[in-house]
């Protein structure tokens, strides 16, 4: 099951699979780095303008804003549950101390106003990264990425393996569809309540997925052997053409912003800690507190 | 014809406008000049320098240097406007100083001769009540006559004070007279001082020798409001010096005010903090916080020299101000009180016990501050706070009160909020040695990878990778599609449903794995796998995998090792013993996974998490879906040995 690329000829599909991950993982970092709700939100607005002009069909488009929009749900009911900075202004209980169990495990559990203000807000961390990740991801084949991969200096054998596990996908789905089919017939449901039940119905319902599937390693790898095939031997990689100067360039541009950035905030961090003042960078201190 | 009057018309429009923006350019720039185009002045005062600009200016910074081109005064300032600066100086007479002022774009440099002689004189302050220090440096006390309003309420009792400082480096003595009306009645005056009828009144009189520069003496006394008609209060100091006598006179025009008409004319308008001790908020800090970071920066700090170790008792640790506005028409003498209590209750916590030199008498155990409210006006009010140890986190109740001099009965209470925060030290530890984990692990995995995998036969490889591909799709596809899902319908709760697959499920897969390749290393591989798919087909690389991962595998590795799986490898024997032992070690790793998870989403993420919800994690997710799993993995694994033979 090699997944395709969604995007072809757009602009998304052109870039260089390298400076794809390089780009993931410099929004990776801004997501950690970044506290200023604007600084935050213009990250989300980016990466959501990304993905519409990812070149995606209209539906997994829609598939990644719900998606967006549940886990920033998700995230502002739980900080709403859990908020304990203050001030806080209880919106209603949810949990009273004298409730039977629950009331002796969570104590007094309150719905905060503050905190589905500040779950929204930290969950534009996520929301803006899973929306950026996917849309980097599906408008990347599975071959590119793993190119990509190899680019940024991952170990050969883990590529292999990856792409064997890829192999393996189709007909794990396939089995499984089959074994659902015969529950179905006989009138089984996998999902129960009791959670000790649900693990039996799921060790039994893979039990034969498992077993098919494992018959096949053993094919795959005498097939793998019988052709002499060594994933450790260096003549199996082939190497990637180097990245475009303009493509180097924005690479080399985004690191150098995110180093930028990562030292600054560890100036700030620095002064608000009380650990290093210096009067000099009274602006950057500044553009930190208010910005950044 | 009409269209061409009409565009001259547009045409006379856009010069006018044009005309008009030139103009208010030009008095903008002309108005940013005027401050220093007239040079500011200097005045040498006693132990300071004052400079007056044409207008409120702002300065950068100020340097000083004198004759022989040393620098003795620099400061920086905020670029706040300012229309006088007062800076301290030990001036020598008769000597040239040059002084540079900074607007942060030019300079200006004024020249000032200091007076041959350092001027013999005496600084008087007088007020009943007597609501204030004497001001360092202030030029009102040198003033040879002044008059000053103030008010009371009616029937109190209040205290009055003269302040005398004496300058010049020879002695001189002094004689003070205080002339009370007959509506004042005396109810306590100093030991020393004598008290004589006068025509309408008391004279309270008395005398020092002063021979100390910048010596300082005073007298106070207590007296009653008698009467409602203003009154009107003088005192004369006599100065005679070895060179003649000098006389300095004070009126005090005391106004009885009602109690209503007090509490009428007198509003807080702000309260802030943490301030300065000039009373402006602190930055850095969130409004009514005090944040006590880590024992070890503060170290860090004094060992840099940024900051100081915890001041003593008697230091204020920080200050809060407050804003009263008066409306009144004289000024108003008032008394502020604060102290900081538990929230529930009415009890100062041990730690913020203000000093008994500071608390004086108070039996609340305020801080106290008295002060004259200008008429018509907003004074800045600015409290010290004591903190003697660090408090417990939590909310505190900050009670301000304000009474008017003499009266017991304040005319305004209000409490504000206080938080005091901490560094969440569990957070940070945990993802300290999540960090430290993570990198020793990183470091094992490229120095041994290929040793880990060189002795692997292919078929081991494809295994492990089917394995991947059924982690993938059994736990991480199930999870990518309903864990929002799940995450939005049940909170905090969703744990519970998610740690099935990834826990159970996992590792009753992982069990089955390793009882077929009884290897180190091969968890790691899976999990890899897994990962790499993960990100290739769902896009989920972040830069914090490194060290969330990290920690997974390294733990994950050492409980296996330690219950024996990957160290006896094939002697290893599944007895019912050997399963629950590493149940029990994985159990403990999966919950310090889970713990480190936690706790990186603290420190990274900014989010909160309720200690039962991180119990709730550890318990059920670490040990209990960790524990079932390995026994589901064993059972489950008897049926793919079976098809390995």
């Amino acid at each position: 099951m090699e997944k395709k690329s969604y995007t072809h000829g757009s602009v998304f599909s052109r870039i260089d699979p390298r400076a794809k991950i390089l780009v993931l993982l410099y929004a990776s970092t801004l997501s950690v780095l970044l506290d200023s709700f604007y600084a935050l939100a213009t990250m989300g607005i980016l990466c959501f303008t990304a993905v519409l002009f990812s070149g995606l069909p209209a539906k997994k488009i829609a598939w990644i804003c719900l998606a967006a929009g549940l886990v920033t749900w998700g995230t502002m009911f739980s900080q709403a549950i859990f908020y304990f900075g203050e001030p806080r202004t209880v919106l209603f209980n949810l949990v009273r101390l004298d409730t039977p169990v629950l009331g002796w495990i969570t104590g007094e559990m309150n719905v905060y106003r503050e905190g589905l203000y500040h779950g929204a807000i930290q969950s534009l961390r996520f929301s803006a990264m899973m929306v950026l990740g996917m849309a980097l991801c599906w408008s990347t084949d599975t071959r590119g990425l793993m190119q990509g991969l190899l680019g940024i200096r991952m170990p050969y054998i883990l590529s292999f393996m990856t792409v064997t596990a890829l192999r393996f996908l189709p007909g794990i789905i396939q089995e499984a569809e089959m074994v659902r089919r015969a529950w179905k017939v006989r009138g089984m449901a996998l999902f129960s309540l009791n959670p000790f039940r649900m693990a039996a119905n799921w060790v039994i319902f893979v039990r034969p997925v498992f077993i098919n599937g494992y018959r096949k390693t053993v094919i795959l790898s005498l097939s793998l052997q019988s052709r002499a095939f060594s994933p450790f031997s260096d003549h199996s990689r082939r190497d990637m053409p180097p990245m475009t100067k303009g493509t180097r360039f924005v690479c080399w541009l985004g690191f150098a912003g995110v180093f930028g950035l990562l030292a600054v905030k560890i100036m700030y961090w620095l002064y608000i800690g009380g650990i290093y003042y210096n009067s000099a960078l009274r602006g950057v201190y500044r553009v930190c507190r208010f910005y950044v | 014809m009409w269209c061409t009057d009409r565009v001259m018309g547009r045409v006379s429009i856009h010069m006018g406008l044009l005309l008009f923006c030139a103009l208010v350019v030009m008095a903008c720039a002309a108005s940013g000049r005027d401050a220093l185009e007239h040079s500011p002045r200097a005045t040498f005062m006693h132990g300071a320098v004052r400079l007056d600009f044409f207008r409120p200016f702002a300065v950068a910074w100020v340097r000083i240097t004198d004759k022989y081109d040393r620098t003795v005064f620099f400061q920086k300032y905020g670029k706040f406007e300012q229309k006088h600066l007062q800076m301290p100086l030990a001036w020598e007479p008769d000597a040239t100083y040059r002084i540079d002022i900074g607007t942060g774009k030019r300079t200006v440099v004024v020249s000032a001769r200091s007076p041959k002689a350092e001027t013999a004189g005496a600084a008087v302050h007088f007020g009943i009540p007597y609501a204030g220090r004497e001001q360092p440096f202030s030029l009102e006390g040198e003033r040879r006559h002044s008059e000053n309003d103030y008010s009371a309420a009616m029937g109190s009792t209040v205290t009055g004070g003269l302040t005398l400082r004496h300058y010049g480096a020879k002695p001189a003595a002094y004689q003070v007279d205080i002339d009370l009306p007959e509506g004042l009645e005396i109810v306590e005056v100093p030991a020393g001082m004598q008290v004589s009828e006068t025509g309408g009144g008391h004279r309270l009189g008395a005398s020092a020798r002063l021979a100390a520069p910048n010596q300082l003496t005073y007298f106070v006394f207590r007296v009653r409001l008698k009467t409602k008609t203003p009154l009107c209060c003088k005192a004369r100091v006599i100065r005679r010096d070895a060179i003649g006598e000098a006389c300095i006179d004070r009126t005090v025009n005391l106004f009885p005010m009602p109690l209503a008409e007090i509490r009428e004319n007198v509003e807080m308008k702000r309260v802030f903090m943490p301030t300065s001790a000039k009373g402006l908020f602190d930055t850095k800090s969130r409004p009514d916080t005090l944040y006590f970071g880590p024992r070890i920066f503060r170290k860090l700090a004094h060992v840099l020299g940024t900051a100081s170790l915890p001041k003593n008792n008697w230091s204020p640790f920080t200050h809060q101000t407050v804003h009263l506005r008066s409306t009144a028409k004289t000024p108003l003498s008032v008394l502020v009180t604060a102290r900081i209590t538990f929230r529930d209750s009415d009890q100062v916590p041990p730690r913020f016990l203000p000093p008994d030199h500071f608390t004086g008498k108070l039996k609340d155990k305020s801080v106290a501050i008295a002060a004259t409210l200008a008429p018509q006006s907003v004074t800045r009010i600015i409290m010290p706070v004591f903190i003697n140890s660090t408090p417990q986190p939590g909310v505190y109740g900050r009670h301000i009160h304000v009474y008017p001099m003499g009266n017991s009965l304040p005319i305004m209470r209000e409490v504000r909020p206080l938080y005091v925060t901490r560094t969440d030290t569990t957070a940070v530890s945990v993802t300290l040695a999540s960090f430290t984990l993570s990198i020793g692990g990183l470091v094992f995995l490229v120095v041994k990878f290929r040793g880990l995998i060189a002795d692997m036969p292919v078929r081991h490889l494809v295994v492990i990778s089917f394995f991947g591909a059924v982690t993938f799709a059994g736990i991480n596809v199930p999870l990518r599609i309903f864990n929002s899902l799940i995450c939005a319908l049940f909170g905090p709760f969703s744990i519970l449903i998610t740690g099935f697959f990834n826990d159970l499920i996992y590792f009753s897969m992982i069990i089955a794995l390793l009882r077929l390749i009884p290897r180190p290393g091969v968890v790691t591989l899976v999990f890899l796998v897994r990962y790499l798919l993960s990100g290739m087909m769902l896009g989920g690389f972040h830069v914090l995998d490194l060290l969330s991962m990290g920690t997974s595998l390294v733990l994950k590795e050492a409980a296996l090792y330690a219950s024996g799986i990957t160290r006896k490898k094939d002697a290893f024997e599944w007895s019912f013993f050997n399963t629950l032992l590493t149940a029990l070690l994985l159990g403990a790793a999966d919950a310090a996974i889970n713990a480190t998870s936690v706790y990186l989403h603290v420190i990274f993420y900014r989010l909160y998490f309720a200690d039962w919800y991180i119990f709730l994690s550890i318990l059920f997710n670490g040990f209990v879906y960790t524990g079932i799993g390995v026994f589901f993995g064993r059972r489950f694994s008897n049926t793919l040995k079976m098809v390995q033979e």
